[in-house]
């Protein structure tokens, strides 16, 4: 909130949960004012608009009235119309938290009077725009992020960057103020065994990654048992409908754009897709359709050894 | 008596004996659903309640007249047994016995079945139990064995027939619902009258589609079939018209569409319509337990394509 005069109006949008959460922090902290907070899911734009009318009762220079899940309040004209009879003396402040990836008519029309600020979620290939991130908050930290480091900690959590500040606090308790994070410690520090999805399974064995693919069986075998393996199969169920889908478009000579559209995807996925789709021929993935089908019979059956059962598919999907 | 009975001598000959009380033993009538089950018994409940209680009877509330069924897809609970059970030791209201029903006794649970089975072994002497089931072997062993065991046959196409002019005047859309009812007048009936050919012809589009190996169509339709259990069923009459077409057209079923499948046969081929008729065997002999059926259509029809 600096030592510039602060606005009226402050909104705060995206879906970086971290960073929201750090704007709010701020927020309610304010100096030297009087400091309202309000969840957006059980208030009405009329209870903010009293909020911001309360004057504090000792000597703080003003009111701030913080409005978490701000997305939720529909806004339709009347805290417009309040906040233009306001002084621009800061006697009221609005922070407005709002946890989507959109701001709502309302919001961006309020936002036009102060401030937008947006903390959207980085995507997959803005790899450098995250390590930029990375290394400013490793300095916030009062720390520097070696090379290999972030390496590390894009191959462990990807895009999500706030796995990956919460690996960035961990180092900060065991390195000394101005010293290197490194490769080693952010290895050490980061869980073991990353979190496991049927998914994982299934775009594993169709990345023709055997040995990951088995890994994420085993590993969601040991955390559910038998239950695990019905969600496993029903996710190589809806990828491999994908994939043959893609492959037969592939086959009649489709453009990236138009099996993108056909399958309402963005082509950037497709792309990706598609990488893992031409390691597969469509006899094999007719195939595969009929053994899943069978497979998918037996696990919601009765049969015996249903975890070498999928096993067994995972390798020949894999193979 | 029992003149309304028709087509299901079995069925006429036992519930004779029930009216006639020389059998109080349950009844268990096994037989496809729209076979006349369920009417029959209630025209053996008319026989034995007097004349001014079958309006009663026929508006659902006569309290000597219980039903218990299945909703659709799920079982029936032992609470509602219970309750069935707990109704068999007060006398009849009106009438000179209590006629206790159970619609769908295949998918009784097993607790519900324990429930049932003292009461199945020695009813009461004023409680008539009849039990309904489309499939004998999916009856638990326990419950079939105390009860007699009462065929009810498909009804004849000439039967059905006449009874779909009653409400259709096309001749050729209620021949094409008696031939798809296959001895059902129930599922005839919501043929002609629910506009469930739609759901036939969409299965024509994904034939069709199986025929220019188009896997995108194929696929993109199944997606759109709202009732995939009755899709299954047409797509297995469509490719029998096929095989039968040219050696017994006269037992075509879809004979409103003799032309589209005469070229659907020619570009299909044969090996290809039998590789399909046969993933849809295996596909049938699965859909008894939650399988996801939009998938494994998918693959009888990938199959197909080759």
């Amino acid at each position: 909130m600096g030592n510039k005069a602060p606005r009226i109006v402050n909104i705060f949008y995206g879906e970086e949960r971290y960073l929201l959460d750090r704007e709010l922090t701020r927020a309610l902290r304010w100096p030297e004012r009087f400091v309202t907070c309000l969840n957006g899911e059980s208030c009405s734009e009329n209870t903010v608009i009293s909020s911001l009318g309360d004057r504090p009762m000792f000597d703080e220079r003003g009111v701030v009235v913080v409005l978490d899940n701000a997305d939720s309040v529909k806004v339709d004209g009347a805290l417009a119309s309040y906040l233009d009879t306001l002084e621009a003396d800061g006697t009221a402040i609005l922070v407005a938290i709002c946890r989507t990836g959109r701001l709502s008519k309302g919001w961006s029309q309020l936002g036009q009077k102060g401030r937008v600020v947006e903390h959207q979620r980085f995507k997959p290939w803005e790899r450098e725009k995250i390590r930029e991130r990375m290394v400013k908050e490793a300095m916030l930290l009062g720390l520097t992020l070696a090379d290999g480091a972030f390496d590390v900690l894009f191959r462990v959590h990807g895009e999500q960057t706030d796995c990956m500040v919460n690996e960035l606090r961990k180092a900060a308790f065991l390195v000394a103020k101005g010293e290197q994070i490194t490769a080693g410690l952010v290895l050490s520090l980061c869980a073991r065994r990353v979190a496991v999805a049927p998914w994982d399974v299934s775009e594993a064995a169709f990345a023709k990654d055997v040995k990951r693919a088995m890994q994420a069986v085993s590993a969601l075998y040991q955390d559910n048992g038998e239950e695990s393996l019905v969600p496993v199969v029903a996710s190589m169920i809806k990828q491999l409908e994908q994939t043959v889908v893609m492959r037969s478009l592939l086959d009649r000579k489709q453009s990236t754009e138009a099996i993108a559209a056909a399958l309402g995807l963005h082509p950037y996925r497709v792309q990706k897709e598609l990488t893992m789709v031409q390691k597969h021929t469509t006899v094999q993935l007719i195939n595969q359709m009929k053994n899943l089908c069978e497979l998918e019979a037996q696990v919601k059956g009765a049969a015996p050894s249903k975890r070498t059962l999928v096993e067994l598919a995972v390798l020949s999907l894999a193979a | 008596m029992l003149e309304a009975i028709l087509e299901q001598p079995e069925g006429v000959y036992y519930l004779n004996k029930v009216i006639d009380g020389v059998f109080s033993l349950p009844l268990l009538l096994v037989g496809e659903e729209g076979t006349g089950r369920r009417s029959s018994i209630i025209e053996a409940a008319k026989v034995v309640f007097d004349v001014d209680q079958h309006a009663a009877l026929e508006g659902s509330h006569h309290p000597d007249f219980r039903l218990v069924e299945a909703e659709p897809n799920k079982e029936i609970k032992v609470e509602a047994i219970r309750e069935l059970v707990e109704e068999t030791q007060a006398l009849p209201s009106w009438a000179a016995w209590k006629f206790l029903v159970i619609d769908g006794a295949e998918r009784l649970t097993a607790a519900s079945a324990n429930a049932l089975l003292k009461a199945l072994e020695e009813p009461p002497e004023k409680v008539r139990f009849f039990l309904l089931a489309e499939q004998i072997d999916s009856v638990i062993p326990t419950i079939r064995s105390r009860c007699a065991v009462v065929p009810y046959r498909r009804l004849s196409e000439e039967f059905i027939l006449s009874k779909l002019r009653e409400y259709s005047q096309d001749e050729t859309k209620s021949l094409v619902c008696a031939r798809m009812g296959e001895g059902s007048l129930g599922r005839a009936l919501r043929c002609l009258v629910s506009g469930q050919l739609t759901t036939r012809d969409e299965m024509l589009g994904v034939l069709g589609a199986v025929s220019r190996k188009d896997l995108f169509a194929a696929f993109s339709a199944v997606n759109e079939l709202t009732d995939l259990p009755q899709a299954i069923r047409f797509l297995g009459q469509l490719l029998r018209d096929l095989v039968v077409l040219n050696v017994a057209s006269a037992r075509v079923i879809n004979v409103d569409v003799v032309e589209t499948l005469a070229k659907l046969k020619t570009q299909l081929g044969s090996a290809r319509t039998h590789s399909l008729l046969d993933s849809l065997r295996t596909l049938r002999g699965r859909m008894h337990g939650s399988i996801n059926l939009a998938f494994h259509l998918k693959a009888a029809l990938a199959a197909a394509c080759g």
